[in-house]
């Protein structure tokens, strides 16, 4: 109860924080944008080369913009060591994993969401064909990111390096979910039946779920000094 | 200017705080060596000490922002560690930061610490603690906007929010001008007198004179002095610390 209560708390304070602020959301955007222009003009793909090369890029976007979303949103909880605050409440520390983990999920999803459409008019895709298996994908997928990289997020904020830290730590570990995220994605694109991907869906469910027990045990000891 | 704490318990509820040889090092740097106190309900005990001698240290302990390298901290009789989630409904700390964010307002920040706490009467709490400050007009002002005086008063008004048995307080003067130290002393001399157990540390003597019961000093880690807070303990104290300065 105490850890509901505690990450819903921190969950809402984000939503206003951000509401106010936008540093997260814009971030996010800003790189995602830059990345899908980027993308654009280096490949000028044809229409049957962009569907099959569009879920690869599309997920390396989302995973850069979210290293730096990431990377914002930490740094609100070491500003004025509000993350002392955070420990002194009376609740499992885990409970600070759980609502920095929605909240970050939240802001990136919808970031996606925003991204989609320019990937749509610049690689000239049609996402929206399937919207409810999209959406499906996108929050699995981020979930995965999020999942390791509120932990690292947390662990990179306590080292001098700390800019650099985050991408070290979470790269590397990303790589089962990125490669998950991205097969069911070129699955969505090409038309082909949702069934043939049910493997990568189970395996990225799989990850998911097991990256966010992992972190929520672990939290508590990152933030201990 | 409204500097008033809310009506508490009485002193016999609150309970005893023992720290059994208390070591701490970070490192191989000993900041704390096998410290030996206990704080009797209701005191208002003023730790002492110049820069590095472990006065931090020593309140972050206390408020389970670190653990002891040796040694054990009893609340009540019972190791900290084992209730720890009770004890925290029972301490209010005040540290170097303030623990409060920029981009919420003055109310928003109040509002999510008493979600933290779980305090059934949040909203309530809320406006009591900004009216004891002296905040209600700037409810609605974001903290980054705020002068550091006024930052202070928010975050004794986040300290005080749940009412806790024991407010620690990591030099709480530091940075603000005469008369605003001058009301937080009042306001803490006014916690005290209802109740709590005020846990300080300054580095100013002069300070620490008017309601303090009690003065612990600390040398190196170790403690120097411990007493009532008498002429003669004060007269110690001072010529301790004009020796160490020498």
């Amino acid at each position: 109860m105490a850890t509901w209560r505690v990450a819903t708390a921190l969950f809402r304070k984000d939503l206003v924080a951000e509401r106010r602020t936008k540093e997260v959301f814009t971030v996010i955007l800003l790189f995602g944008l830059t990345v899908a222009v980027a993308f654009t003009f280096a490949y000028d793909p044809t229409r049957e080369e962009a569907r099959r090369i569009a879920g690869g890029l599309l997920w390396l976007a989302f995973l850069f913009s979210s290293v730096l979303g990431l990377n914002r949103a930490f740094a609100r909880e070491t500003a004025n060591r509000c993350l002392e605050g955070l420990r002194l409440a009376p609740a499992d520390p885990g409970a600070i994993y759980l609502g920095k983990l929605a909240s970050n999920l939240l802001f990136l999803v919808l970031a996606e969401l925003a991204l989609l459409p320019v990937f749509g008019i610049f690689f000239d895709l049609t996402l929206w064909e399937r919207p409810g298996w999209l959406l499906l994908i996108l929050v699995l997928g981020t979930w995965g990111l999020v999942s390791l990289g509120t932990l690292f997020s947390a662990v990179s904020a306590n080292t001098r390096m700390q800019e650099l830290m985050l991408p070290l730590l979470l790269l590397p570990l990303t790589v089962p979910v990125l490669i998950a995220a991205i097969e069911l994605t070129n699955v969505l694109l090409s038309g082909r039946p949702m069934a043939e991907a049910s493997l990568w869906f189970k395996m990225l469910a799989g990850f998911d779920t097991i990256f966010t027990v992992l972190c929520w045990l672990l939290f508590g000891y990152v933030i201990e000094e | 200017m409204p500097l008033t704490p809310s009506p508490k318990v009485a002193p016999t509820t609150s309970p005893r705080l023992v720290l059994h040889r208390i070591s701490k090092f970070y490192d191989r740097f000993l900041a704390l060596d096998r410290v030996e106190v206990a704080i009797e309900p209701g005191e208002f005990v003023v730790v002492l000490g110049r820069n590095g001698a472990g006065k931090t240290t020593l309140l972050r302990l206390l408020a389970l922002l670190l653990q002891p390298s040796e040694g054990e901290l009893l609340f009540d009789g019972q190791p900290l560690p084992a209730l720890d989630v009770a004890f925290r409904h029972r301490i209010g700390f005040v540290g170097h930061e303030t623990f409060l964010y920029d981009e919420l307002t003055l109310a928003e920040n109040l509002r999510f610490y008493a979600r933290l706490y779980g305090l059934a009467n949040g909203a309530e709490r809320v406006e009591t603690v900004l009216a004891e400050m002296g905040l209600s007009e700037r409810h609605a002002q974001l903290v980054r906007n705020l002068s550091r005086g006024l930052k202070q008063r928010l975050t004794l008004a986040r300290a005080e929010l749940h009412q806790p048995d024991l407010l620690l307080l990591d030099e709480p003067a530091t940075g603000l001008d005469a008369a605003t130290r001058a009301r937080m002393h009042a306001w803490l001399a006014a916690c005290h007198q209802r109740g709590r157990t005020v846990i300080t540390s300054s580095h100013d003597l002069r300070e620490s004179l008017r309601s303090a019961t009690r003065l612990l000093l600390l040398d190196q880690g170790r403690l120097a002095l411990d007493g009532p807070n008498t002429p003669e303990q004060r007269a110690a104290i001072e010529s301790h610390l004009a020796e160490v300065a020498a």
